[in-house]
Order: C-alpha cells, then structure tokens, then sequence
C-alpha cells in the first residue's frame, strides 16, 4: 500500500473509532439520564452529585475562590455537558477555557481536517495532526491538559438529520460554525430541544456575539430570542464572505471564542440551566423558577458587536428580543409554518450556487499550463482582478492588476482595464473603434483572480463591451491557485 | 430648514459599498427619518452600483442591521424615526466566519 491509502485507512480507521466512542458515550449518557433521580428545582446545589476531587479543588482553586464561582458553580460546571459546534477559529479557544474551567463533558463536533492555513487562529491544532480530523487534533491537546473531562468526538457534519439527535444530548452549545446556513440550523434545532446556545461569528477585523433561546424571566415563555429573531431572513448568498475569501485576524476571531467560554461559564455556574426544559413546559419556568438564581433577573436582549480596529471596539447593542411571531421560537400567524422535529428546513436553499460558478462557455476558459505558455508573447495582457494586498503578495510576471472591487462599483468594465491593456500592448488603442487591425487584432486579454470565479464575471463584462470586439477574451479556470500548483513562479496562500 | 449633524457608521463588510468609509458625518435637513438616510446614502453616498446588496424592496435587505444610537431600530420606530442632532446610525451585516 502506497504512504496515501495508508494514510487514508488511518483516518478511516480514527475516524470509525470515535464515532463508536460517541456512541458509547451517548448511550452511557442515556442510561444516566434515564436512571438519575429528578433534579429538584428548589435545590441551588445538585445534591446528586460527586464532591470534586482532591486535584480539582487545586486545579481550580484560583476560580473557585471567586464567589462568582464557589463550590456550587464548580460542581454546576463538571455536571455540564456543553457541545462546541466547529473546532475552527472560534471553537479552539473556547474548548480550552472551558475544558480547563472543569466542564465534566465536552462534545466536540466537526467533519473537517486540519490543514496549514488553519493553525494561524485555530490554535489547538498541531503540524503532527495536518490531514487528520480537527476533533481528534483537539481532545488531544485538551486530554494533555485536563483529563478529568469527557471528550466526546462527533467527526460528522451538522444536517436536520443528526443535529437534533446530538443537541438533545448537551445542555448547552456553543455555536462556533462558519456558515450561515448551519447557524440557522443550530438555532432551530436548540429551540425545539430547549437547548440554550452561546453563537458567535467573526470575519475579517470584526466579531458579534449573541446568547440565543437564553432562559430568562424577561420574555413571554420563559426564553430569550433564538438566532431567527435576530436574523430573522438569511442574507443574499453573494453577501456572504467566508474566513477563506475575506481573511480574519487570528486574535479577533481568539476574542470572540474566548468570549463564548466566558458566557458559557457564567451561564452555567449561575444555575440559569437548571430546569431548563423542553419548550413544552417553558410556560412554568416564565412563572417563576423559586430557588433557581439564573432566570431570574431580567435582562434585556442584547448583542455583542467587536470591532477590533474602531476606537471604540465593543459595543452592546440593544436588541428587540423575541418576536412573537417567529416561525421557530414563536406563534407565526400561519401555524403551518412553525417549525416543527419533522420540518426542519432545507438549510441548503440558503447557500445558492456553490463557489465554484460556472458563467463562460468552456472555450472561452484556459488552463494555466496554456496561459504559462503564453505569458510574455507580445499580444497578450494578463489582468488580475485580485485586491491589491493579494496581488502584492504574488502576482504572475508581467500581469496587470484591476481589482475586481472596481469592476463591482461600476457594474461595467473600468477605465483602469482599459488603461492597463492599453499600456501594455502599446499598439492597440480600444477607443479607436473605426481603425481596427494595427496590432488589435489577434490580442488576447486573460483574466485572471484567486480561484476563477471573479475572473468569469470579469471576463463577461468584457465580452459584453464593444471596446473589446476585437480581441479574444478568456479567464483561468483555478485562478492564482492553480497556477501556483501547477505552472509555479506564485506563492499559494 | 436648518439641517443637523449626524454621524453614519458601516460594518461587517458594508463600508466596501460605500468607498471603504467606515464612518460619514453627513449634514440632513431636520425632520429627516432613518427611511429617507437610507435613500440619501444609496443615492448619494454608495459607489458600488449593486444597490441590491444595501436595499431591497425599498428597505435594508435581509442580514442587515440598522442600529439608532446602538437600539436596534425596531425599538425606535423603524424607518418612520425622525433623526435628531448627532444621532450615530450603524449599519451592520451579518459575520458568519469562524
Ligand atoms: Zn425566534
């Protein structure tokens, strides 16, 4: 067997051994569930429960001396099973702070692998895990530190087949996702298991935060607003940046999964969990839950807004709250619109096209192998449309660059374009449109971005305008990328 | 009429729309409302021509927040809000990265 098939079959063969921990760990939980007594309200501290250990008292004596904390919220916290949904730049962090605060049971889920261009913001990961899932990578690094927590691994992506049968089995979740879509899902599926989730999201320079389906006393049924009542209608999918496209900061994002443990950590230690239930019976935790110190203060729904480069960077924004009418949280006016176990929607209409568009004809289109031949022949420009700090981080000899920003703001094709491949085949002046031929005929402009998406547009554009009726206009399938794999002389980041 | 001060803040991705301007301060005629801005800043103010990703259907579109003096606008009246002197409205879209 080659090193790769071996290599495969190992993180098969990982992959297979976790999920049947899991299984295991589900069912011992179920059992548990199934044969512990009912929990009292009335008590603040679980009477149930094993005292803390020699060792815990000293690994968590400098929190447990705060009363914020106190035995109490200690003994809350390892009687806690939190799921972190995403091992990412957000789910790192706030799996270590709250593996090492004596959470008893972290699920942590995810499908993905670890590659190189993770490790800059997802900090549990290792070089030795690259190509290994990212849930194993982690319980590694969080085992070595605090072995006292139950780690149970989901290596599996989140759809409204599993999600509720996972989140049924926490009491609390972080969502740590990077796609609009599963946020929805993660929210829909806690409302319905009564499940409270700490959600946040970062991009670029900024962050927001929000507790979502929080108990309180200051909403109708007992619950604060669920990530619909926030977001109540997805955003167009050309609106949405991923971490890939857009960059984030590792520290920004850092902050925000820092903050989920930290909000994680007060809602657990405060008691606001206990007696969380379905929402069946939410009515009766909206009449009060006598002895129970979470739910009780009324708080205000809020959000929090990081902007890491603002002279103010945090904000709290003051949100509406719950609406009444929210087709997962609340009463739509059309009932058969409420979402129900069984009508989960469909998370994918909101994604669209996936990234790779295909908008010209396949002639039209070169591979790069063909463009690495061509550079330096008289009759050909090559134009990047990639954003400036891409292109001075590498950039094909000899190509243009024509930010793809510009070519958006017009809606047409800018003056830069036609500025640059003027200079650059000198003979052929566009505007001249009643004397063609002198060196216009015969040019080829390609056009080339990070992965061959915006090229296509930018490439459309110019087919479109009569400027260019001369000339052969193509784009590069793989874009920037591709030509570092395969032609060389660019970097691929 | 006399026009009064305010100040308008894009985030989230939003501030490419208008230029990479994270922050206006913009004079507007009293009695302006949150309604009339968001036409005053599409027209006047935003260079990328795909309006369709700031206003749709005469309305910020979906995943767009729009927050009077940091009170999501729901809690003041929405579009009907009448700006007074040195109002800061942000506009803020939805992050999803992590
Ligand atoms: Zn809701």
């Amino acid at each position: 067997m080659s090193d790769t098939t071996n290599h495969q079959r190992i993180i098969a063969l990982e992959a297979e051994n976790a999920a049947l921990k899991a299984r295991i760990a589900s069912l011992e939980a179920r059992l548990q569930l199934n044969s512990a007594p009912p929990q009292s309200l009335t008590h603040t501290t679980p009477t149930a429960t094993p005292e803390l250990s020699a060792e815990e008292y000293l690994r968590y004596g400098r929190q447990l001396i705060m009363p914020q904390i106190g035995l109490p919220g200690q003994l809350r916290l390892k009687n806690t099973r939190v799921l972190i949904i995403g091992i990412g730049g957000l789910g790192c962090p706030a799996a270590s702070y709250l593996s090492s605060a004596g959470v008893g049971t972290l699920g942590l889920l995810d499908h993905d692998l670890v590659e190189l261009s993770n490790l800059h913001r997802q900090i549990l990961h290792t070089l030795a895990y690259i190509g290994r899932p990212k849930v194993l990578s982690a319980i590694d690094r969080l085992r070595a530190a605090n072995p006292n927590v139950t780690y149970i691994p989901h290596i599996t992506a989140l759809d409204k087949e599993n999600a509720l049968e996972i989140i049924q089995n926490y009491d609390l979740v972080l969502d740590c996702t990077d796609h609009p879509r599963v946020r929805y899902l993660v929210s829909d599926a806690a409302v319905i298991a009564g499940k409270t989730v700490v959600s946040a999201s970062a991009l670029k320079t900024e962050g927001q935060l929000v507790v979502v389906n929080k108990p309180t006393s200051s909403e109708e049924g007992g619950r604060g607003p669920c990530y619909r009542c926030y977001w109540p209608r997805p955003p167009p999918t050309e609106s949405v940046v991923s971490c890939g496209e857009g960059g984030v900061l590792g520290p920004v994002v850092g902050v925000m999964g820092v903050l989920q443990a930290l909000e994680a950590v007060k809602i657990i230690s405060s008691g606001a969990l206990e007696g969380q239930r379905a929402p069946a019976s939410a009515n009766e935790a909206a009449a009060g839950s006598p002895g129970t110190e979470g739910p009780s203060k009324p708080e205000p729904a809020s959000m929090l807004f990081f902007s890491s480069y603002s002279p103010t960077p945090f904000k709290t924004l003051r949100m509406k709250g719950r609406r009444a009418d929210c087709i997962s949280c609340g009463t739509p006016s059309d009932p058969a619109l409420k979402i129900t176990a069984s009508t989960i929607p469909d998370y994918d209409n909101f994604c669209g096209p996936g990234p790779d568009a295909v908008l010209l004809d396949p002639k039209d289109r070169r591979t790069v192998m063909e463009v690495g031949e061509m550079i330096g022949r008289e009759n050909v420009v090559v134009v990047d449309t990639r954003d400036e700090t891409q292109f001075g981080i590498t950039s094909v000899g000899g190509s243009r660059n024509v930010p793809f920003v510009l070519w958006q703001r017009g809606g047409k094709v800018p003056e830069e374009f036609w500025r640059a491949v003027e200079e650059e085949g000198n003979s052929a002046d566009p505007q001249e449109e009643g004397e063609k031929g002198k060196g216009t005929k015969g040019k080829e402009v390609v056009i080339l971005c990070r992965r061959g998406n915006d090229s296509q547009e930018a490439a459309k554009m110019v087919m479109e305008d009569p400027r260019a009726r001369d000339w052969k206009v193509t784009d590069v399938v793989g874009g920037i990328g591709e030509w570092a794999r395969k032609v060389g002389g660019v970097v691929e980041y | 009429m006399a026009n009064i001060p305010i100040t308008v803040e894009f985030s989230g991705g939003l501030e490419l729309l208008f230029a990479s301007e994270r922050s206006l301060s913009l004079e507007v005629a009293e009695g302006t409302t949150v309604g009339e801005l968001v036409n005053i800043l599409v027209d006047k103010h935003m260079v990328d021509t795909r309006t369709e990703l700031f206003v749709v259907d005469g309305t910020v579109r979906p995943g767009i927040l729009v927050l009077i003096n940091d009170a999501d606008w729901e809690l003041e009246g929405e579009e009907s809000y009448v700006l007074e002197k040195k109002d800061t409205i942000l506009f803020v879209s939805t992050l999803h990265g992590g």
